[in-house]
């Protein structure tokens, strides 16, 4: 009987989202509708959008678990998760001027334009994809968790995660069928369930657990240190994962898609502004939550499980409910990284090996599906070796914070160039991937940083060195200084439609 | 023109005080080696203060964009 209600729950759930998005759907007429849903969101649909999208499903599982595990450490996925939407506040006028007016698609095809170049366009796309799989295949067997504890004891591990990917994967038939209109409309359902009713339920489970001798006085005292100077992991290691996660986190390409879905430069910033307190209230409670079920029993062993085990006290009913706040959770997250990865492989990677400009979302479509079944695949034939699959993630997170110079120097100086930008991107990649090799969790002769924040600096230097150093022709100085022009632009360009291509000498190179 | 300028200046301080509250390693030593209470304070203050000034940085670039 209660694992009829915990899957019944689920499958209720899938229903709802399936029921909104057929209700709600439009056909999406080109490509550059499918890839961005015509730019048409407001600013709560692009809030939740972007919520959804950065609080993957495991925020109820690695990052609680951390928290309850190792203490206030666990709280630095709130640091970076706010300093990323200050930067999206400013980076939310040029990615948007710029999207709409030459019908930029991708976060690749952004580093096309800026760059005037293929490879670049053709690298960035490519370290997105092959950093972003290995996140996919790890959102997917997470479920295992969601479907074992909601069986009640009568699914196994390794079952669960086979009916978890095949759960997943189905709901993404509606991802491949409405492209980013479907993403957002179903983030918005997902969104309020995850983290608006989640919040709920996590405030009624920090009651419990305060009025029931779970409070600060019964933590371990460790759990409120975080690492200094003498520690092992080294005094700059706080800081290194705050700040590749802030910088980090606007070079997933499903992440920046979010700019270009958005009605324009001021939903963007009010995006951001509602964002930031949505994230607080409901990261800060679910860490305090975690921190405080650290002295809760059983979830010293199973740090992960601790949103499991804590809502146990809530009966069958309440961990159902935790259950689809997981599953919402994951469904934007995966969601969106198959779409963002599909239109980024179509656009970026087959659209310039034909030298065309795709305008029919079937090729993007094709590579949505292709995705999701590689994936799946993935999924299954590695449910016995996660271990070394988080190790691939990691390694990947300070492989993708490898775009930020490219990205940001691209977005706000006029002095970086192709050049600079190829060279920066590939010795950044290749020095993080050599030090991470050494040192996969920090380098005790930096003090601590991570191979990412250490390569990230030899990639700026690269960077700056290589913008100094060689000189651009006359007429890409001045495509440049055309395309940083329309930044300032009186507003009104920034609600027009885009113009055609061909009527811009800036970006008539691009396909 | 002088109140753009003032505007754009408070932002570009507060974005650096965001840095320095959130990323400063001497901070995170200093108020997370002892007291719960003041880790807990400093890991919850820190993110409330970078939200504050996000609501200032937006209300600074509407009056901006109104002059």
């Amino acid at each position: 009987m209660d694992m009829l209600i915990g899957y019944g729950g689920i499958a209720l759930f899938f229903g709802l989202i399936v029921f909104v998005l057929e209700r709600t759907k439009r056909k999406e007429v080109s490509f550059s509708d499918y890839a961005t849903g015509g730019r048409s969101f407001g600013s709560i649909f692009s809030t939740m959008a972007f919520v959804n999208t950065w609080f993957p499903g495991t925020i109820f599982i690695s990052f609680a678990g951390l928290a309850a595990g190792a203490g206030v450490i666990g709280f630095y996925v709130l640091h970076y998760s706010l300093l990323a939407v200050v930067v999206m506040f400013f980076l939310a006028k040029p990615v948007h001027v710029w999207g709409k007016k030459f019908d930029i698609r991708t976060q690749a095809d952004l580093l096309g334009l800026r760059y005037n170049s293929k490879p670049v366009r053709v690298i960035a796309a490519l370290i997105g994809i092959v950093a972003t799989v290995p996140w996919i295949i790890l959102g997917m067997q997470s479920l295992g968790l969601v479907f074992r504890y909601l069986s009640f004891g009568s699914v196994g591990a390794a079952a669960a995660i086979v009916i978890g990917v095949i759960v997943i994967s189905a709901r993404q038939i509606w991802t491949i069928k409405f492209g980013m209109r479907g993403i957002v409309i179903s983030d918005m359902v997902q969104g309020i369930f995850a983290y608006i009713l989640g919040t709920f339920a996590i405030l009624g489970l920090l009651v419990w657990l305060v009025t029931n001798g779970h409070g600060f006085a019964q933590v371990d005292p460790a759990h409120f240190h975080l690492p200094g100077p003498t520690s092992e992991l080294g005094g700059l290691y706080f800081f290194a994962i705050v700040l590749t996660g802030a910088l980090g986190g606007w070079c997933w390409p499903d992440i920046f898609v979010r700019l270009f879905s958005a009605k324009n430069t001021k939903t963007i910033k009010q995006s951001a502004v509602q964002a930031a307190p949505l994230l607080l209230i409901f990261g800060s409670s679910l860490l305090l939550l975690s921190l405080l079920a650290s002295s809760y029993p059983g979830v010293k062993d199973a740090p992960d499980d601790v949103w499991f085990i804590v809502s146990g006290v809530g009966g069958v009913l309440m961990v159902t409910f935790a259950g689809i706040c997981v599953l919402a959770a994951t469904m934007g997250n995966i969601g969106a990284n198959l779409q963002a990865l599909g239109t980024q492989a179509a656009n970026d990677v087959i659209g310039v090996g034909r030298a065309k400009r795709l305008d029919d979302p079937k090729s993007a479509k094709i590579v949505v599906g292709a995705l999701t079944v590689i994936s799946a695949l993935g999924a299954l034939a590695l449910k016995n070796v996660s271990g070394g699959l988080v190790v691939l993630a990691l390694v990947s997170y300070q492989g993708i914070v490898q775009l930020a110079p490219t990205l940001f120097f691209g977005i706000f100086w006029r002095r970086g160039n192709a050049v600079s930008a190829t060279a920066s991107m590939l010795t950044g990649f290749a020095t993080a991937c050599v030090l991470q090799w050494f040192y996969p969790v920090s380098i005790p002769w930096l003090g601590g940083l991570t191979s990412g924040v250490a390569a990230l600096v030899v990639n700026a230097l690269v960077y700056v060195i290589c913008a100094f150093a060689i000189r651009q022709p006359l007429a890409e100085q001045d495509r440049v200084k055309q395309l940083f022009d329309h930044l300032r632009e009186s507003p009104a360009a920034d609600e027009s439609a885009h113009r055609p291509l061909a009527e811009s000498s800036v970006g008539s190179e691009r396909n | 023109m002088v109140e753009n300028q003032h505007a754009k200046r408070v932002i570009g301080v507060l974005i650096v005080l965001d840095i320095i509250v959130v990323l400063f390693p001497t901070l995170h030593w200093s108020l997370t080696s002892g007291s719960p209470t003041m880790s807990v304070a400093y890991v919850l203050g820190s993110a409330v203060w970078v939200v504050l000034s996000l609501f200032v940085m937006a209300a600074l670039d509407k009056k901006q964009k109104e002059s």
